[in-house]
């Protein structure tokens, strides 16, 4: 047993390059409306094995992926509406700070975090 | 140009800055700093002020500046300009250097941070602040006496289809009484005010017990802006309405 793991290095991009990337949604994801004009993302997740044996032995899916719903409020889902697979992150952060009369700053912190919050779920990817 | 501040606590020496500045900038950055005297013109222009120049000189670049301290507001600040071997030093230190103020002279402090600007007695002293997207919040304190201000956008999406009234009640903070909606230069506004019957008994209370929460609608800039006041005695109605009128967002 190693008991000093050496520290993978993590690819370190700027934050003027991060800007320029372009945000895809997963194809593999379904959206549904609501009458409040907002959106539920439905995102495919895998199971851990133990619990996708659990889930077959009480007649659930076989093949260990779920889908899982995530409510987006009005602001996520102008975002939302806003990753065309062709706007970049830079081009989106612009679009909102202009409709909603924000600061550049503020618009940048508020969006990068939610597109962040979208990567670590896998709904979205960055091109 | 460079400038730096801050406070000083105690007796201030120009001659121990100067002499810990050259020790630092020879240490890291190869440079020797040395007394200057400074011209009249640049006397003149820091006619308020405790002052003393120094200057450098690297390889590419020199370099003049001061130390200035005021005995007022006990600010001590270095001012330096930068100059390259072929460019002449022109005028522009000097008009720097005449339009310097560290400190107003009608006892207020002006913030201005991101897109707010307020106006608040300089005795007041940050104690806090916050900037998250959407929500700053700026905390003031002077002997038990406390100043809110908040900021809120977009406005739009946090109204949606309450009024102010149902924001303020709805916010933690401002949850404690009834907001009485008023007008505010046509705008829409509400205040809260609280203070407990029997006056003089608040003071052995731990807790504060006079409150003004106002909070007012900027529609043209899609923002809400926010001032409470707390603390164990009554509040100076003219200082907070200094507040409330010095407090803006661009």
């Amino acid at each position: 047993m190693r008991v000093f793991k050496k520290r993978r290095n993590s690819i370190q991009i700027s934050r003027t390059a991060a800007l320029k990337f372009t945000p895809v949604k997963n194809i593999q994801i379904s959206e549904e409306r609501l009458e409040s004009g907002e959106v539920i993302v439905h995102y495919p997740i895998t199971l851990r094995p133990w619990f996708a044996g659990l889930v077959k032995r009480f007649g659930g899916t076989h093949d260990g992926i779920r889908p899982k719903p995530l409510q987006l409020d009005k602001l996520g889902t102008e975002v939302w509406e806003l990753i065309d697979g062709r706007r970049s992150v830079s081009q989106i952060i612009q679009k909102f700070a202009q409709t909603h009369q924000l600061q550049h700053r503020e618009a940048e912190v508020a969006v990068t975090q939610f597109i962040r919050e979208l990567g670590k779920r896998g709904v979205i990817g960055l091109r | 140009m460079e400038v730096k501040w801050g406070s000083i606590k105690g007796r201030f020496s120009h001659r121990a800055h100067l002499k810990r500045l050259a020790a630092f900038q020879k240490r890291q950055l190869k440079k020797k700093v040395e007394q200057w005297v400074l011209p009249t013109e640049w006397e003149k222009a820091l006619a308020g002020f405790q002052a003393s120049g120094f200057s450098w000189q690297s390889e590419t670049k020199s370099g003049r500046g001061v130390i200035l301290y005021c005995s007022m507001c006990h600010n001590a600040t270095l001012i330096q300009f930068f100059q390259s071997k072929s460019a002449a030093a022109g005028k522009i230190p000097l008009e720097v250097l005449g339009s310097f103020q560290d400190h107003r002279k009608d006892g207020q402090t002006l913030w201005a941070v991101f897109d707010i600007r307020a106006v608040v007695p300089a005795y007041f002293k940050l104690v806090d602040y916050r900037f998250e997207p959407g929500n700053y919040e700026l905390a003031f304190e002077h002997r038990g006496q406390k100043i809110f201000l908040y900021r809120w956008a977009p406005a739009s999406i946090l109204l949606g289809e309450r009024d102010l009234k149902q924001f303020a009640e709805a916010i933690s903070d401002f949850s404690a009484g009834d907001p009485v909606p008023v007008n505010m230069d046509g705008g829409q506004a509400v205040e809260l005010s609280s203070s407990p019957r029997l006056k003089w008994l608040s003071r052995f209370k731990p807790k504060p017990c006079f409150h003004w929460l106002g909070l007012w609608h900027l529609e043209k800039k899609n923002r809400i802006l926010g001032v409470k006041m707390q603390g164990k005695r009554p509040f100076d109605t003219h200082m907070l309405d200094r507040v409330c009128v010095g407090y803006e967002s661009l």
